[in-house]
């Protein structure tokens, strides 16, 4: 074949030439069937188009499939063909361009042309008479709706007080039958194998439940929960209707194929993403040009497909319908042979070279056919697979999944923002409409759910920022850095050509695990999802396979049990440990277990090296004696390694460096003045030792391991502490690890260490301090085999070889500790900047509980008294530095005192408890006041703060206020909630309140503007000091001086968009004053919500708690989710 | 001519004189009877404006010159306001809202209705229109000043309003996490705001409870449009007019009302110590006598607690002594 010319140029203007050369060819005045235009008549002809004859003659070659212009001359049908078809190409894009706009995407356009271009198939063209499958579909599913429906009915019935709902009469019964039906039947068609259609009828019957308007209020289950109960119920009414189901699956599946033969704008882009995201994921380091060649192909391809699928399928008619297999068979044979038709060429290409270092064309062909439906699919085969095994276990819990799930959601902001942007339209659509259908109010479910999980990864993203990262990086080096293409992959989890069932969709949790996989690590027997599991790894399906639980046998089963059995007992305990943040223990038991294993090998080794098969005798000496050395050194160094890393403490990471290191050189000295020892016994006994040599051996080099082990902790100790620390310190630009430390001025090592806590700080902490543990007995081992072998050999153990083999041991030991704790650093930042936000009293390492022993009080005199009972409760983690204060605020109308000392004189702050409490200890202290007349008409405020320093972690402190009211207290002080909505920030919510910022509440009304406007009431008793309509209508203001409430001076109610009160007006508690409003947003987009103040910013003086509001909102919440505050009454 | 023959004639004629005297005494009755009386103007009250917010404020007027006034100025009687309920359908329609609207009611602008549609809220009023929306399209480059202003001319201009914004500053203000900010530069700006007062005579018409103006963000999206509708008038009478010495002494007198204020979003400050760094004579609108009345207008800035907080006072002009 001809070289190609190197040119660029217009198809369409290349087309119209190759047109014009052949009429130019068989002009018999021209060309006469002997030439082709030259170059200066194409150049008239085609200005600036640089076409040459030579390129017409290429073109014209391929094309017809000629050598040269005499066969051409000769073979007028190709002539005429080609003429024809340019033609025809012609009036289509003129046609195109007519329909499309000029802004068509690249990647669009790109499709587009190859899908036309080529000759040889015509696009999805090729499934015309697949348009006589919809009448035959709506007549099946008219005839099968009712008879799922009758099956559904008295299931649905039953089911009704089993899901805890009483009452529910027949009509809703029979809504929920007809609206689950109608959906089975529309979902139905994209499933992928027929075991699904149980899936799809739970799921369907789930939806429909929970959003049902008569129903949704009283249903107290989650959806889970729904789904756990409802499907094991259905299997009977599936059963009845599977055969129809079955039929509904494949004229549905053929009119989702029909519908490429006229695809619309919208499917052209979606099938074209869905190329692009296939090319992406499968070759993400190939160069922009090798991906548009692939894309090309693939373009190629799907005509191919269409052609090959014509080809094979039979008439469709009522009587004649393929079987659900019938047509996965098919389906597959079309894909087989157009994918062989096309790879054989296509490997040829450059691309295809290139393409082939990572994959084959054949697994890129079946993605993008899975992902559209075109074969059985390989949808929700999660990721995990393709990440290391260090990353898996990180990602084994599913709150790791979760987060890991929005840390990759929202890696592309503006992709984030921009669908949040478009589902809150659409759900403001949905809510601007007066009456919603049940398919309509199921569609705007699940629009909420996929918007609060987008809204939860934004949160997630700005508010953890480093976490999200440590994420990112991990599944990072799964994707050879390309995170977009992470993103992609999980982006494109809602599948549009293949079933997903809403349960998982709606579900963040269940959704990450679909990503992520399920490790052994985690136990199994959790949710749902092992229903769905169970069902599809029947099937041989993608999610249970990819999770492991599919059944094994034999050998290798029994091995596979053992091994999944063990690493569930080691990493359970793992997790467990972890989740407790007990990093010091997990590194311990990490260090024991891998020292232990390497002390343990070498015990075995040693002595048959030595003694041959005779040394087995001493294996009960000495295995355990070097699973114990290696292991307690081993469980040391782990623990000291974890407990620096987690704590920050930089001497303590040296030494359990040092110590490694020291145990190595120990082990290898040890071993060689062993080696002496025991040539001396057998020569000074004459032979009699020779049995216990490899005790003397082993013995010598445990002690020389010790010895090691303590004098390089100490020297270890002595670099941080005197080296280190103050050298780094001094060193900022190298602590970039960990902001934390920054701020202290902290060491580079310090820095990484508490920016490392936790997970990683227990990993690579346990790793390498088994490692380094086991190094010393596993080095000698080495350095036995190779000295005995050398002796045994004739070769003396000499000096160099030992000095080598001891100087690689050592070097590879300490690179390993230096890369370990490095990338510990890099990676497992994963706990470091949590900031969470806690229901007062409650955090996740003790619990407040204040109590009075009475709530109200009548006035005094006579003089009453109040106990107060504090009780601090250590949860799952021991508590140091303990320290409790108190204080008690008396409210009056007109003033405020503090209560400083109890009834017998004695200062009620700080209360006397332990400063340490172990795990589940708990601390009570109690007091009495005197409560006199100076108490009249007040409100006592107790409250009760805790600092402890958590182990393994910083000073937490928490506070927790508790009230009794004395008389009538002053009403002039605000209660109750100003309107009703979500509390999407607190006080000190880090989006605008900041911690030194406002003393407010955001109270949410919706997710879009234009949502409906809530009635803002007077939570106080007191004059208008300021209604202002300001700028903006949707964002006006109130501002409200209570009467008399001591240090409250302003109540601030902004973002109105409607003011009742003037300034001057007098208003009472519970009066309406206005309604919310909408401000606009830094991003010019409005979200409707209260702003609801106390004081002006910067004044914390008065804060906005309890009593003064309900319900004490967490400070720093930000999101509805973190702020958990519904609020559903205001005065 | 000798004495007696002058002596004849007036003894002929005497007779004449006290008709015609009475005559002359009966025309001048007649005349002072039929021609009108000429009264004093009517006492005009001052407005009753609420105050946006109960402050109280101290003045600096340091550098601000004697400006002259006219020595009278008429007072306008409001008639057959204009109320543009009646039009709301049809604005609601330029506006692309096709729903059914809510009726509403404003503290201080009264009854109206209420349109909502995707990120957009119009409220039509009697006499004002309020408009709420939001950036819902972003194109791909930011917009010239120019353009904004020309989009919002056009944006009048199919309300039926053909305002020029020629001698308009426009204001540019950053959204951010905490406030709206006045920047210096379109380029720190997340939107721009145009005022366009209405005038009568040449002095500008104002109100307590809603500016005419207009915000567009960079992509041309309107974001919030306020503007009363323009009052027919026609003048009552002409009345004496403060002088601006004497408007002066009587806001140090804290005669003046706050007709606007400008409190940061989270701020309430409620002593302000102004500097004013304009003063001059506009006409209020009272919707409660359906008047524009003359005031002297103080506008300046806050110059105490850190607050830059704009404020505008204004002293009733009319003299009634």
């Amino acid at each position: 074949m001809a070289k190609k010319p190197a040119k660029t140029l217009d198809p369409r203007t290349l087309r119209e030439a190759i047109n014009w050369s052949l009429q130019y060819f068989l002009n018999p005045k021209l060309g006469n069937r002997t030439k082709l235009p030259n170059k200066s008549e194409l150049a008239t002809r085609f200005p600036d188009s640089q076409i040459d004859e030579k390129l017409i003659e290429f073109e014209l070659k391929n094309l017809l499939g000629v050598k040269n212009l005499q066969d051409l001359a000769e073979n007028e049908q190709k002539v005429s063909e080609v003429l024809n078809q340019t033609n025809d190409e012609d009036q289509k894009e003129n046609h195109a361009q007519e329909e499309h706009t000029a802004q068509h995407h690249d990647d669009l356009e790109s499709l587009n042309k190859t899908l036309r271009s080529r000759g040889k198939v015509s696009a999805f063209g090729v499934l015309a008479e697949l348009e006589t499958i919809e009448p035959l579909l709506q007549k099946h599913n008219q005839e099968s709706s009712q008879k799922l429906r009758d099956g559904l009915a008295p299931q649905i019935k039953k089911l009704m007080p089993i899901l805890g709902l009483n009452n529910i009469n027949d009509q809703v019964v029979s809504e929920i039958a007809q609206e689950t039906a109608r959906q089975v039947l529309e979902d139905v068609a994209k499933i992928q194998n027929p075991e699904e259609t149980i899936l799809v009828v739970a799921d369907s019957l789930t939806q429909t439940i929970v959003t049902h308007p008569d129903i949704s209020k009283q249903l107290k289950l989650e959806d889970q929960k729904v789904f756990e109960t409802v499907a094991p119920q259905l299997k009977e009414v599936v059963d009845a209707n599977q055969k129809d189901l079955e039929k509904a699956a494949v004229l549905g599946n053929l009119k989702q194929i029909a519908k490429f033969q006229k695809p619309d704008e919208n499917l052209l882009a979606t099938v074209s993403q869905n190329v692009q995201e296939t090319v992406e994921a499968n070759a993400p380091l190939a160069s922009p040009e090798v991906q548009e060649q692939i894309k090309a192909s693939l373009g190629t391809y799907l005509a191919s497909y269409n052609e090959q699928l014509r080809s094979k399928l039979p008439k469709i008619t009522a009587d004649s319908i393929p079987s659900f297999q019938q047509l996965q068979e098919i389906k597959e044979a079309a894909h087989s042979q157009a994918t062989a038709q096309i790879s054989t060429n296509f490997q040829k290409t450059q691309a295809g070279k290139t393409l082939a270092k990572t994959t084959s064309y054949t697994q890129v062909a079946s993605n993008l056919a899975s992902s559209l439906g075109l074969i059985k699919s390989k949808a929700n085969e999660p990721l995990i697979p393709k990440l290391s095994a260090g990353a898996g276990l990180v990602l084994s819990s599913q709150t790791r999944q979760t987060e890991a799930y929005h840390a990759l959601l929202s890696y592309d902001q503006d992709k984030l923002t921009t669908n949040l942007t478009k589902m809150s339209e659409e759900i403001k659509k949905f809510k601007d409409k007066k009456t919603l259908t049940h398919k309509e109010l199921k569609q705007l479910y699940s629009l909420q759910q996929k918007y609060q999980q987008l809204k939860t990864a934004q949160i997630f993203s700005a508010k953890k920022t480093r976490r999200a990262s440590a994420y990112r990086t991990i599944i990072a080096t799964a994707f050879g850095g390309r995170l977009d293409v992470a993103s992609n992959l999980v982006w494109a989890q809602y599948p549009q050509f293949i079933y997903q069932p809403e349960i998982i969709n709606n579900n963040p949790r269940l959704f990450a695990q679909a990503q992520f996989g399920k490790l052994g690590f985690s136990f199994a027997g959790f949710n749902p999802g092992a229903l769905i599991n169970s069902i599809r790894s029947q099937s041989h399906f993608s999610l249970g396979s990819a999770m492991g639980m599919n059944p094994t046998s034999g050998i290798k089963g029994a091995f596979a049990k053992a091994r999944n059995i063990s690493g569930a007992i080691f990493g359970g305990t793992m997790l467990y440990l972890l989740g407790l943040g007990q990093a010091v223990a997990a590194g311990a038991i990490t260090g024991a277990a891998i020292g232990g294993l390497s002390g343990a090998v070498t015990g075995a080794v040693v002595p048959v090296a030595m003694l041959g098969p005779a040394g087995v005798l001493l294996w009960p000496i000495t295995i355990p004696l070097g699973f114990f050395v290696g292991g307690t050194m081993g469980a040391v160094i782990g623990g000291a390694i974890a407990y620096g890393l987690s704590t920050g403490t930089v001497p303590v990471v040296t030494a359990g460096a040092g110590a490694a290191a020291g145990a190595t050189i120990g082990g290898i000295a040890g071993f060689n003045a062993g080696l002496a020892l025991a040539a001396g016994c057998v020569v000074i006994t004459g032979g009699l030792c020779t049995p216990v040599t490899p005790l003397i051996v082993l013995g010598s080099t445990a002690v020389g391991s010790f010895v090691g082990f303590i004098l390089g902790g100490v020297i270890g100790w002595a670099v941080g502490n005197f080296i280190i620390t103050p050298v780094f310190s001094s060193l900022s630009f190298l602590s970039s690890g960990g902001a934390s430390a920054l701020a202290t001025g902290s060491s580079v090592l310090a820095s990484a260490g508490s920016f490392i806590t936790g997970a990683g700080s227990t990993l690579w902490g346990g790793l390498t301090g088994g490692l380094s543990g086991g190094f010393g007995i596993l080095s000698s081992g080495l350095n036995s085999l190779i000295s005995i072998g050398s002796t045994a050999t004739g070769v003396f153990a000499s000096a160099p070889i030992l000095a080598l083999t001891a100087g690689t041991v050592t070097t590879v030991g300490t690179l390993g500790i230096v890369g370990a704790v490095t990338t510990g650093a890099a990676f497992f930042s994963l706990a470091a900047d949590e900031n969470p936000s806690v229901t007062p009293g409650q955090n996740e390492f003790f619990e407040i509980t204040k109590t009075s022993d009475v709530p109200s009080l009548d006035n005094p005199p006579p003089a009453k008294e109040v106990t107060f009972t504090i009780t601090l409760k250590a949860k799952s983690v021991s508590l140091t530095n303990v320290k409790i204060t108190d204080e008690i605020k008396v409210q009056k109308k007109d003033s405020s005192f503090n209560v400083l000392n109890d009834k017998d004189g004695q200062p009620i702050s700080p209360r006397p408890c332990p400063t340490e409490l172990t795990a589940n200890e708990a601390c009570t202290s109690s007091y009495t006041i005197t409560v006199d007349e100076n108490f009249k008409d007040s409100t006592i405020i107790n409250t009760a703060t805790v600092k402890a320093t958590p182990q393994n972690q910083t000073e937490k402190t928490d506070s927790v206020t508790t009230t009794v009211t004395v008389g009538t207290p002053p009403a002039d002080c605000p209660h109750g909630w100003p309107t009703i909505g979500d509390v999407t920030q607190g006080p000190e919510g880090p989006t605008s309140h900041g911690p030194d910022g406002y003393e407010a509440l955001d109270i949410g009304q919706g997710t879009s503007f234009g949502g409906e406007a809530k009635e803002v009431k007077a939570t106080v008793e007191g004059k208008v000091i300021e209604s202002d309509p300001r700028s903006d209508p949707q964002d006006q203001r109130i501002i409200v001086q209570p009467l008399t409430c001591a240090s409250l001076h302003m109540i601030f109610f902004t973002h109105l968009s409607r003011r009742d009160v003037q300034t001057g007006d007098t208003v009472h508690f519970g009066q309406t004053i206005g309604k919310t409003g909408a401000p606009l947003g830094s991003d010019g987009i409005r979200q409707p919500h209260l702003h609801y103040q106390f004081n002006n910013s910067f004044d914390r003086s008065f804060k906005i708690e309890s009593p003064y509001v309900p319900v004490s909102v967490p400070r720093a919440c930000n999101g509805d989710q973190e702020c958990h505050t519904h609020i559903s009454n205001s005065p | 001519m000798n004495l007696q023959k002058t002596s004849q004639i007036f003894t002929k004629v005497f007779w004449v004189l006290p008709f015609l005297l009475a005559a002359s005494l009966l025309i001048i009755l007649i005349f002072f009877q039929v021609s009108p009386k000429k009264t004093p103007p009517p006492k005009i009250a001052a407005p009753e404006i609420t105050p946006p917010a109960q402050i109280t404020s101290s003045f600096d007027l340091t550098g601000i010159e004697n400006i002259p006034s006219p020595p009278k100025l008429p007072v306008y009687q409001i008639f057959s306001p204009e109320d543009l309920t009646q039009q709301a359908p049809n604005i609601a329609e330029k506006l692309n809202f096709n729903q059914t609207p809510e009726n509403i009611t404003d503290i201080d602008l009264g009854p109206g209705l209420s349109y909502s549609k995707n990120n957009t809220v119009l409220n039509v009023y009697r006499q004002a229109i309020t408009y709420s929306g939001s950036s819902q399209t972003k194109e791909t480059a930011r917009l010239s000043v120019d353009d904004l202003k020309a989009r919002a001319q056009q944006f009048l201009a199919n309300l039926g309003q053909n305002t020029t914004f020629e001698n308009t500053d426009p204001i540019y203000i950053r959204i951010t996490e905490h406030d709206h900010i006045t920047v210096g530069n379109p380029q720190q700006a997340t939107y721009v705001k145009f005022s366009f007062n209405q005038k009568i005579e040449n002095y500008p018409i104002v109100s307590s409870n809603i500016k005419n103006e207009i915000s567009l963000d960079f992509f041309g999206n309107v974001l919030q449009f306020t503007q009363r509708s323009s009052p027919k008038t026609t003048v009552l009478d002409s009345y004496p007019v403060l002088s601006f010495d004497q408007a002066k002494n009587a806001l140090f007198a804290n005669k003046g009302v706050l007709l606007f204020i400008n409190q940061p979003s989270d701020i309430f400050v409620k002593k302000l110590l102004l500097k004013i760094n304009k003063a001059y004579i506009a006409y209020y609108q009272d919707d409660a006598s359906n008047t524009l009345l003359p005031v002297w207008i103080f506008g300046g800035e806050n110059q105490s607690d850190n607050y830059i907080i704009p404020a505008t006072y204004a002293v009733f002009a009319i003299k009634n002594d």
